[in-house]
């Protein structure tokens, strides 16, 4: 086995410290503009760290020259073969220790948190439990099939009641309400993840969820009927949020089940 | 087949793409893949990649998301996933454990691609705000709200997890 010189990727990076990439890029010869490249070589000269790093990226690109298994480029394309290389141990650990300590850290500042489908302060995440057992999240227009279990986050900068209407491809209306002194009220600023969830059945096509929040639970059911009304006359438009609340809408694909 | 201008770029930038991988699949044989597949692109798109972006920021995309492809591919067979993640050693610090390693992949394998692919820029790469705006040629403002969603998702997903096995 052949060990390259230093790790993969840095545990540890001093704040000021140059990225990879930009080692990268000057390693390459590539130009990010003269003063960027100026501070960049500025920082080089005053840091061991940095200089230790390129050192390291260095031997990495020696090693890989020295050895260097030749591509299996096919006409077309697609690769073929698979040339075995045996460098030295695994880095996902440091990876997974990255990400996770991302995971416990708090969000980053700069811009507010949005929704995955975020409208007028109103936002909708879809997490999909497969089944097979498997819970991803939902991206907009991203498929889902029968037996498919659905769960709902919903986040808002006002306060309100809250509820999910699906529409499918044939225009059928379904209202996910439980009972309505059980709908969830919701404070100014909260994301929560409703409880319960949806079994898919087994129609196909597009379909979408639309999330309504209304000042009360009055207005959310009123505004529900309106909802239905709307998509009964027009059932592939989206109908406009009811007077006083928001909406929301969160398309996605169902497929038959593979 | 031998293609000079490939095997130029293999030769200038092969180690970095290698390295990438290798830091997120966690295996030389799946990093390897993405090699080949990375540079294979690269000879289909040769007239885009010469108009385009610098090289190394176009390697950079293109290798987080053929690796991220290849992670959910496997991510969608757990036994795959859960050999993925031992298969690392442990960490030297930090107290994580296997068993927060494996959920940490599958969880890597049910969030978007693009929201993953910030993420890892951001926290594994350590590259600035402003250098993954500009690896992605999009705003700072863009690559702030994408990690902040990434947060969420993951979050919310871990607490499913725990919900699910509580």
């Amino acid at each position: 086995m052949t060990m390259i010189p230093g790790e993969w990727t840095r545990t540890r990076q001093p704040s000021r410290c140059l990225s990879d990439l930009a080692l990268d890029q000057l390693a390459a010869g590539e130009d990010p503009g003269a003063l960027v490249l100026e501070a960049w070589r500025a920082h080089l000269r005053q840091c061991a760290a940095c200089e230790a790093r390129r050192a390291e990226l260095g031997a990495q690109r020696a090693a890989l020259l020295a050895r260097r298994p030749a591509l299996a480029l096919p006409v077309g394309g697609a690769g073929r073969g698979r040339p075995r290389l045996a460098w030295g141990a695994g880095a996902l650990a440091v990876a997974a220790a990255a990400l996770v300590a991302a995971l416990r850290a708090p969000a980053p500042r700069g811009a507010g948190v949005a929704a995955v489908r975020l409208k007028g302060g109103l936002g909708l995440e879809v997490f999909v439990k497969r089944a097979a057992g498997q819970v991803e999240a939902l991206w907009p227009d991203a498929p889902a099939s029968e037996g498919d279990a659905l769960r709902f986050r919903v986040s808002t900068d006002a306060g309100g009641v809250v509820t999910i209407v699906g529409v499918d491809a044939a225009g059928a209306v379904s209202s996910y309400d439980p009972a309505p002194s059980a709908l969830p009220v919701l404070s100014p600023g909260e994301r929560r993840l409703l409880d319960g969830s949806i079994v898919l059945d087994g129609s196909v096509g597009q379909e979408r969820l639309l999330a309504l929040l209304c000042p009360d639970r009055e207005q959310t059911q009123a505004a529900v009927g309106q909802v239905k009304r709307a998509l009964a006359a027009a059932p592939e438009g989206t109908p406009p949020a009811p007077a006083g609340c928001r909406e929301t809408v969160f398309p996605f694909r169902k497929v038959a089940r593979r | 087949m031998r293609d000079e201008w490939v095997d130029g770029l293999y030769r200038l930038h092969g180690a970095m793409v290698f390295r990438r991988a290798r830091v997120l699949l966690g295996s030389d044989d799946l990093a390897w893949d993405v090699v080949q597949e990375v540079f294979s692109r690269a000879l289909r798109s040769r007239s885009e990649f010469r108009h385009g972006a610098a090289p190394t920021t176009w390697l950079y995309r293109i290798t987080t998301n053929t690796a991220f492809n290849k992670l959910r591919d496997e991510g969608r067979q757990r036994g795959k996933v859960a050999a993925l993640a031992a298969a690392g050693p442990e960490p030297a610090a930090g107290g994580e454990t296997p068993e927060l390693r494996l959920l940490l992949a599958e969880v890597l394998a049910r969030i978007p691609v693009p929201l993953c692919e910030i993420a890892v820029y951001y926290h594994v790469d350590r590259m600035s705000q402003d250098e993954i705006a500009t690896v992605l040629g999009t705003s700072r403002k863009t690559v702030g709200n994408r990690l902040n969603q990434f947060h969420a998702l993951a979050q919310a997903l871990l607490d499913l997890e725990k919900e699910a096995s509580a």
